[in-house]
C-alpha cells in the first residue's frame, strides 16, 4: 500500500536533479510542454520521452514513487494505445487484429465489427509518449524540489504571490485531503453503503456522499488557514519580502538556454511547415527544414 | 500602555443573522494579565477573540458596533498590519493554521509580510524559536512534529511579529496531555517571563485556571462572570448552568461547604490536613470503595497476538496485541498521540487487517471481511464527526444507515436515535450547518440508529463541553450495562467515570485492568504520559485508597466532617 504522505513530499538528495535551480526546474517543464505540444512523431517524442525518464532514473527516486509512476505510464500508455487503435475513425487506416467481425451474428451487426487499427495505435502512441512525458518530469519536479523553494522559484519567475502561494499550500494539504477521503469511504462502508455499486443513479450518490465532508472539511480548513495568514499581517496586495533566496549556476543558465532555444527552434520550424502545407507562405531555401519537420519532428 | 487592551460596547452580528453573536461587551485588560475566557460551545468566545486582532471588522464583514481598542489602537480604524503587531492569534488546530513544509518558513512568514529585510527576519525566527523552546528545530520539516511542537510553532509564527497580545483560541483541544503541557508551560513562560498578556480560550478550566490571573466567562454573546481567579469560583452555580467542568479541587470543597477554593491539589491537601489539625475533620482511616463490576455476556472481540505496521518495512503500531472483550463491557483505550489507540479501533471495525495475528470480532475474522459485513454489528464515531456527514439534512443522516442496512421501521430508528441525542428539533437542518457538538451528536444518531452491538469511539470529547459529553456516554453507556463500548481518549476523568477496563497503550498494551489497577502503577502512567485525576492525589495524601472520582472523596470526606 503507498503511503499518501510520502508520496506527495519531496525527497531530497544530492544528485544532479535536486540540484538544479527551481527556476531552470519550471522553464525547462514549460519548454518540453511546448515540445510535447509541437512535436507529432512517435519517434521524437519517444526521444523526449526517454529525456523525462532518464531524468527521473538520475534523480534515484524511491522506489514507492517510481513504482506509482510505473502505474501512470503503463496504465496510460495501454489505456490511450488500445483505445485509440480500437476506436481510430482516421483513413486511411490498416486492420491488424479483428476482435469481432462484422459477420458475427448479432455483434458484428451491433458494432459493425470490432477491430485494431494500426494508424490507431500509431496515433495513441503519439498521444501517450505526450501525456507519460509530461506525467515524468512533472512528478519529478516536485519530487525533487523543496515546497519553498518551488514557491520561491515561482515568485521568482514573476508568477503573481497569491498563485504561488496557492500552489504550494494546495501541495501540502494533498495527503490530508487523501486520509480523509480514506477515513469516509470506510464510514460510507460501516454505515452499510457500498461506493463500489455499479450504475449511474449509484455512481453518482456515491460521489455526493463523499465529496460533501471531504469539501464541508477543506472549506472549513481554508477558512481557518485564510484567518491565520490574514492574522500574520498577509496582504495579497501589499509588497513583501523573502528570507529566502536562490542561486542561479552556470549549469542552470545551460539547461535554461537549451530548453528554451531547443523548444522555440522546434516551435517555429514547425509553425514554417505549418504555413507550407497549408500553402499559406513557402520559400525554397527553407526545404531542408520542411524535409525535417515532415519527417523527423 | 504596551500590551493593554480595552473594549467599550461591544456589538457584533454576522452577516445572514437576525440576532448579534456579541451583544454589548464591556472589558478592560491589563498589561501582563492571564485571561481565561471560557463559556459554553457557541457562547461567542471566539468571535471576541477575532475582534481583538482586527478580523472583524476587517475580514468578515457582519455589522460591528463598539470600540475594541488594543494597546490604544482602534481596531475599526487601524490597518490590519499594524494590528498584527499588536496581538497575536493562534487557532485551535495546529495542522489547519501551519502551511509551510519547514519551520523556518512558517515563522517567517510575517516578518516577510511586514517587509522586514533578510537580517531582521532572521533574527526574528531565532529569537521567536527561542522563546517557544524550539531553536534547534529552525530546519525540521513541520510533518515529522508531535501536535504540541506544532503548537509551539504555530506562537513562534505570531510571537515573531513581537505582538504584546497573544490571543489563543482553545489551543490545546486537539493535543494530548503532552502537548498540552508543552504548549502550556510555554505560554506561562511568556506570561511571566515576557509579561506578554494572554487571552486563552479554552473549555478546559481544570488544567488552565491555576495559570490563569483572571476568569471570564461568556454566555450567548455576554460576559456572565468577570473575576480575578481566586474569586471566581466563590459559587459555582453559573459554571453548573453552563456546563463548565471546574478544577476538581473545587468541586469537592464547595460540595464540602469549605469557604476555601484551592486550585491545585497541594493547595487542597494542605486545607483539609489543617483542618484535620484543627479538629473541623476527623481523622482519615483507609477506606475500600471498591465498584461493583458489570454483568458482563459472551466474548464478542478477541485478539490474539496481533501486530500492525502501515508498511513492510515500517515500525509496528501494534505489537504482540492479546485482548478479549465481552458483551457489555466498556473499553476505555488510553496513551499518548501515535500510541496506536485509533489504529486498534479501527482494526476491531475490520478497516485495517493486523499483519500478524488475528482478530475475531462476533467470532468473524476481521482478515476475512470488510467493514461493510460488519455494518449492522459494529458502530464507528471517529474523531472528525465532520468526515461522518454525508446526507443534506439531520433525517437523511439518522436513515442513511437502516435504508442501506434494509432494517425494519427504520422511520422510528431514525426518531429514537435522534431524540437520544437531543437533536430531534434539528431534524431538517443541514449537518454542516450545525454547531460542533450539534455535528458530533449528529454524527453519533448517524451510527446508533443501525442498532450496532459494539460500539466503538475514537475521542469523543474531543472539543466537547461536560453536558454533551456526558449526555453522550449516558446514552451510550448507560448504568444497567447492555451496550459493548470501546472509546479511545486522553481524558482521565471520563475514562474512569465510564469504562470497565482501562487499556493503557504504547505501541502495545503496557497496561490492563479495572480503572483502579490501572491508575495505581505509577510508572504505567508515567511512561503513558497519564496522570491520575486530581481527587486520586488529594486522596492519597490524606491516607485515602481507591479513590478516583471527586464524587467519592466527597461522600468520604462528608462523613467525616465534624459539627461545630
Amino acid at each position: 500500500m503507498f503511503n499518501t504522505a510520502s508520496l506527495i513530499q519531496p525527497s531530497i538528495k544530492k544528485t544532479f536533479i535536486h540540484r538544479i535551480d527551481p527556476r531552470a526546474k519550471i522553464t525547462f517543464l514549460l519548454c518540453a510542454s511546448i515540445l510535447a505540444v509541437s512535436l507529432d512523431k512517435p519517434k521524437s517524442l519517444f526521444i523526449l520521452f526517454m529525456v523525462a525518464i532518464s531524468s527521473c532514473i538520475f534523480a534515484k527516486l524511491p522506489w514507492d514513487k517510481v513504482g506509482l509512476l510505473a502505474i501512470f505510464v503503463i496504465l496510460g500508455m495501454w489505456g490511450t494505445m488500445f483505445s485509440q487503435a480500437l476506436f481510430y475513425a482516421g483513413h486511411p487506416r490498416t486492420i491488424i487484429f479483428v476482435l469481432i467481425s462484422s459477420k458475427t451474428p448479432i455483434l458484428g451487426a451491433i458494432t459493425d465489427g470490432l477491430y485494431v487499427y494500426r494508424e490507431g495505435f500509431i496515433h495513441g502512441a503519439v498521444q501517450a509518449l505526450r501525456f507519460s512525458s509530461m506525467i515524468c518530469l512533472g512528478l519529478l519536479t516536485c519530487w525533487t524540489t523543496e515546497p519553498r523553494d518551488l514557491l520561491t522559484g515561482l515568485v521568482k519567475l514573476k508568477i503573481p504571490y497569491n498563485f504561488a502561494f496557492m500552489t504550494i499550500t494546495a501541495l501540502r494539504f494533498i495527503p490530508t485531503v487523501l486520509t480523509e477521503t480514506k477515513t469516509v469511504i470506510a464510514v460510507e462502508r460501516l454505515k452499510g453503503f457500498k461506493p463500489t455499486k455499479v450504475g449511474i443513479f449509484s455512481s453518482l450518490k456515491t460521489a455526493v456522499s463523499t465529496l460533501r465532508p471531504i469539501l464541508a472539511n477543506s472549506v472549513r480548513r481554508a477558512s481557518t488557514l485564510a484567518l491565520s495568514i490574514e492574522s500574520r499581517a498577509f496582504n495579497p496586495t501589499a509588497p513583501r519580502s523573502h528570507l529566502r533566496d536562490l542561486r542561479y549556476k552556470f549549469s542552470d543558465f545551460l539547461i535554461t538556454g537549451g530548453a528554451i532555444s531547443g523548444s522555440l527552434a522546434v516551435a517555429t520550424i514547425k509553425i514554417m511547415y505549418l504555413l507550407y502545407i497549408n500553402e499559406i507562405f513557402y520559400s525554397s531555401s527553407l526545404r531542408h527544414i520542411y524535409q525535417l519537420a515532415g519527417k523527423v519532428l | 500602555m504596551r500590551g493593554s487592551l480595552s473594549i467599550d460596547n461591544l456589538k457584533f452580528t454576522y452577516t445572514g443573522r437576525e440576532k448579534p453573536t456579541i451583544k454589548g461587551i464591556n472589558l478592560s485588560v491589563q498589561p501582563g494579565e492571564f485571561v481565561l475566557l471560557t463559556g459554553p460551545t457557541g457562547c461567542g468566545k471566539s468571535t471576541l477573540l477575532k475582534t481583538l486582532n482586527g478580523i472583524i471588522p476587517h475580514q468578515s464583514g457582519g455589522k460591528m458596533e463598539g470600540t475594541v481598542k488594543v494597546n490604544g489602537l482602534d481596531t475599526n480604524t487601524a490597518e490590519m498590519q499594524d494590528i498584527c503587531k499588536q496581538v497575536g492569534m493562534v487557532f485551535q488546530s495546529p495542522d489547519d493554521q501551519l502551511f509551510s513544509t519547514v519551520i523556518e518558513d512558517e515563522v517567517a512568514f510575517g516578518l516577510e509580510n511586514l517587509c522586514l529585510g533578510k537580517n531582521e527576519i532572521d533574527r526574528g525566527i531565532d529569537l521567536a524559536l527561542r522563546k517557544v523552546g524550539m531553536k534547534n528545530l529552525r530546519q525540521a520539516q513541520i510533518g515529522t512534529l508531535s501536535g504540541g511542537q506544532k503548537q509551539r510553532v504555530a506562537i513562534a509564527s505570531v510571537l515573531a511579529m513581537e505582538p504584546r497580545i497573544l490571543a489563543l483560541d482553545e489551543p490545546l483541544s486537539q493535543l494530548d496531555p503532552v502537548g498540552a503541557k508543552e504548549v502550556l508551560d510555554v505560554i506561562k513562560r511568556l506570561n511571566v517571563e515576557q509579561n506578554i498578556t494572554v487571552i486563552l480560550v479554552e473549555h478546559r478550566i481544570h488544567e488552565i485556571a491555576h495559570m490563569a490571573s483572571r476568569i471570564l466567562v461568556m454566555d450567548e454573546g455576554k460576559l456572565v462572570l468577570d473575576k480575578p481567579t481566586g474569586k471566581a469560583f466563590a459559587k459555582l452555580e453559573i459554571f453548573e448552568k453552563l456546563g463548565l467542568r471546574v478544577p476538581e479541587p473545587i468541586k469537592l470543597f464547595c460540595a464540602l461547604g469549605f469557604s476555601e477554593r484551592p486550585l491545585t491539589n497541594k493547595q487542597a491537601i494542605e486545607t483539609v490536613q489543617d483542618r484535620i489539625e484543627n479538629g473541623f475533620l476527623k481523622k482519615i482511616t483507609s477506606v475500600n470503595r471498591d465498584r461493583l463490576p458489570r454483568r458482563l455476556g459472551n466474548e464478542v472481540v478477541s485478539a490474539k497476538d496481533v501486530s500492525f505496521s502501515y508498511s513492510k518495512k515500517g515500525e509496528c503500531v501494534l505489537k504482540n496485541i492479546d485482548l478479549s472483550i465481552r458483551e457489555g463491557e466498556v473499553v476505555a483505550l488510553m496513551g499518548s498521540n501515535g500510541s496506536g489507540k485509533t489504529t486498534l479501533l479501527l482494526h476491531l471495525a475490520a478497516i485495517l487487517k493486523p499483519s500478524s495475528g488475528r482478530i475475531e470480532v462476533f467470532n468473524a475474522d476481521t482478515c476475512k471481511i470488510s467493514p461493510y459485513s460488519l455494518a449492522s454489528q459494529v458502530g464507528v464515531v471517529f474523531q472528525n464527526p465532520d468526515l461522518m456527514l454525508l446526507s443534506d439534512t439531520v433525517w437523511g443522516e439518522a436513515m442513511f444507515g437502516p435504508q442501506n442496512l434494509h432494517l425494519e421501521k427504520a422511520d422510528e430508528l431514525a426518531r429514537q436515535s435522534l431524540e437520544a441525542m437531543s437533536i430531534g428539533k434539528l431534524m431538517t437542518d443541514s449537518p454542516l450547518a450545525l454547531s460542533r457538538g450539534q455535528r458530533l451528536r449528529t454524527a453519533v444518531a448517524s451510527i446508533i440508529s443501525m442498532q450496532p452491538k459494539l460500539i466503538l469511539l475514537d475521542e469523543p470529547t474531543t472539543g466537547q463541553d461536560r453536558i454533551h459529553i456526558e449526555e453522550m456516554m449516558a446514552y451510550l453507556i448507560p448504568k444497567d450495562g447492555g451496550k459493548t463500548v470501546v472509546f479511545c481518549t486522553h481524558d482521565v476523568q471520563t475514562a474512569i467515570r465510564y469504562a470497565d477496563t482501562i487499556l493503557v497503550m504504547d505501541k502495545g498494551v503496557i497496561a490492563q485492568g479495572s480503572p483502579e489497577s490501572v491508575f495505581e502503577q505509577e510508572d504505567i502512567l508515567r511512561r503513558a504520559n497519564l496522570s491520575a485525576p486530581d481527587s486520586y492525589h488529594i486522596a492519597k495524601k490524606l491516607g485515602l485508597e481507591s479513590i478516583f472520582m471527586v464524587e467519592e472523596l466527597e461522600d468520604t470526606l462528608k462523613c467525616l466532617i465534624l459539627p461545630h
